[in-house]
């Protein structure tokens, strides 16, 4: 019987293993370097704000002269929460429905391309010219004046685009076999939809809201002209004005208020903000 | 029978204009039919019939377009992007099931497909079996739990999912899950039952067990069942098709087929040279 051989492998040169150390080092550098900034963060800003950090500053309005340097910022982080929850109302039923359009609907690819397009063009605009939209249009044009309903529905317009691509996405995750099973039973679309395809990409869905709803929590320039006021005698209501988180923060650091106070609010809205990421996450574990 | 008992079997039978000079006898029946994939032909002039209450097989070597042919049968075809019929008929009982009165989900409806890989809907096993029934109002509501438990019972998977009918889908066995899938299939009273190669991802007792189905059903209902076996389609088919390339070489009795075959691409593939 005719024996055969095979070639020796030859072992890789040492200058492969010496920069595939390199490597890994630099990727573990960068790595705890990207996981060290947010948690810098927080800590910096739960070290300076710890001075006023306390249940009273989560409940009660601002106090003191100048205004902001007692009290706390009861009535903004209730106003941040109204605001965002007015812009849910408006961009959930867009922006799901915007996405199963895309990914179940829309007939032909080009077509999908061309509006999934527009679409990534409005997320990418910057949230200052969602206020100067919102201001122009709502407040001005539409006269809802400087109120909550009118800075609700600019922060809707601001998430909508994220919840449509994220709802998009999280459908044509599901597998192609799912529609094709359900289909083949003679049943509708639309009845696929709500008992198969959505259940199976809630979780991706959620955290896209729970991330768009953190965006918009956290900006500034959408709710300036649209719906924030320094001091709110009024309360909730849709048609007055609101204090915000972001826009109170801006005005205890610009007008040198009280940093104290500033960094305190600063980490009550990032570790706000954290949390609703750390849920998001959960949901998409969860799958 | 009377009407009543008509239209509960049949909630959704329509009346489209029939064909003329169409053969009653057969429960399919396929005319000059060519279906694409873009612009690409993978099936190509195909003529055949299928009789009522048997098993047809239909065999040939992967990519000869059998899979593309049996979906086609239920216009479950065109659920695939680019993927259309360019010519040709189908008649189901004397009516073109591409005529552009057909309603596809009506057909799909009366003609049900077994896919390759189970595919198990995100909710219970009750949930999965009347997930057609359900829609098509097959029962009425409050008889819905004794409709899926005749069912299950009919693919012999009651005794094992009676403890767990409220329970996820999710976590029965490969073969379970197929019996499911047909469970479901039957719920929704097809006349005719097509299988996609259902028993390919299938250890060999739950194939046993799949076949042994297909024998008991093969009474009450018309099936044609794909599948790469040659022994499986000995077992389980009266009648063979065999393709190739995209054509249909040769139809008769699966017996004639692998004993006598008339063509010597069929020869050739009975006798394992190509395949």
């Amino acid at each position: 019987m005719k024996r055969i051989f095979f070639p020796a492998v030859p072992t890789l040169p040492a200058t492969a293993n010496l920069m595939d150390d390199a490597v890994t080092l630099l990727a573990w550098l960068l790595g705890l370097l990207a996981l060290a900034l947010p948690l810098g963060i927080l800590a910096f800003l739960a070290w300076h704000g710890a001075a006023v950090l306390s249940w009273e500053f989560l409940s009660t309005g601002p106090a003191g002269l100048p205004l902001g340097t007692a009290g706390g910022i009861g009535p903004a982080i209730q106003g941040t929460l109204a605001l965002v929850g007015i812009g849910l109302l408006l961009a959930l039923p867009l922006g799901i429905g915007g996405g199963i359009y895309l990914s179940e609907y829309a007939p032909r690819a080009a077509w999908v391309s061309v509006l999934r397009f527009a679409v990534e063009c409005l997320a990418g605009i910057p949230a200052v010219i969602y206020g100067l939209f919102g201001y122009s249009l709502l407040v001005v044009f539409l006269a809802l004046k400087i109120s909550l309903l009118a800075g609700g529905a600019t922060l809707g317009f601001l998430m909508f685009p994220i919840i449509l691509i994220g709802t998009q996405e999280s459908l044509a995750a599901v597998e192609w076999h799912e529609r094709e099973a359900a289909l083949a039973l003679g049943v509708s679309r639309a009845r696929v939809i709500r008992r198969i395809l959505l259940p199976k990409a809630w979780p991706g869905i959620a955290a896209v809201i729970v991330l768009a709803a953190g965006h918009a929590a956290g900006s500034a320039a959408p709710v300036m002209y649209t719906a924030s006021t320094i001091f709110s005698a009024t309360g909730i209501t849709l048609a007055s004005p609101v204090m915000t988180m972001p826009t109170h923060l801006y005005h205890l650091v610009a007008e040198a208020v009280s940093f104290n106070h500033a960094y305190g609010t600063a980490f009550v809205l990032v570790a706000g903000m954290l949390l609703g990421n750390s849920l998001a996450l959960f949901l998409r574990r969860r799958n | 029978m009377n009407q009543s008992s008509v239209a509960y079997l049949n909630p959704l039978q329509h009346d489209a204009p029939a064909v003329a000079g169409t053969d009653g006898a057969a429960a399919l029946s396929v005319a000059g039919f060519d279906a694409r994939y873009d612009k690409r032909l993978v099936l190509q002039d195909v003529n055949c019939e299928f009789p009522p209450q048997q098993v047809t097989a239909i065999m040939g070597p992967s990519g000869c377009g059998k899979s593309t042919f049996i979906k086609a049968l239920n216009r479950t075809l065109e659920l695939t992007p680019g993927a259309r019929i360019s010519r040709g008929s189908v008649l189901f009982r004397g009516t073109d099931i591409y005529h552009s009165t057909a309603n596809p989900a009506d057909i799909r409806k009366r003609i049900g497909i077994i896919h390759q890989r189970a595919v198990i809907f995100p909710m219970s096993v009750l949930e999965n079996v009347l997930f057609g029934a359900r829609f098509h109002q097959i029962v009425p509501k409050s008889e819905l739990e004794d409709y899926a438990r005749i069912h299950l019972e009919r693919v012999g998977l009651w005794s094992e999912v009676r403890d767990r009918l409220h329970a996820s889908a999710a976590n029965l066995s490969g073969g379970q899950q197929q019996r499911l899938c047909l469970a479901r299939t039957l719920a929704n009273r097809p006349e005719v039952i097509l299988m996609d190669e259902p028993c390919s991802a299938l250890d060999p007792a739950a194939t046993r067990r799949i076949e042994e189905l297909i024998a008991e059903l093969e009474k009450d209902f018309t099936i044609i069942i794909v599948t790469h076996n040659m022994s499986q389609a000995r077992r389980v088919s009266r009648q063979a098709l065999f393709f190739y390339e995209g054509r249909l070489v040769e139809a008769g009795p699966t017996a004639q087929l692998f004993e006598n075959p008339g063509d010597a691409l069929t020869r050739e593939f009975v006798t394992g040279q190509i395949g």
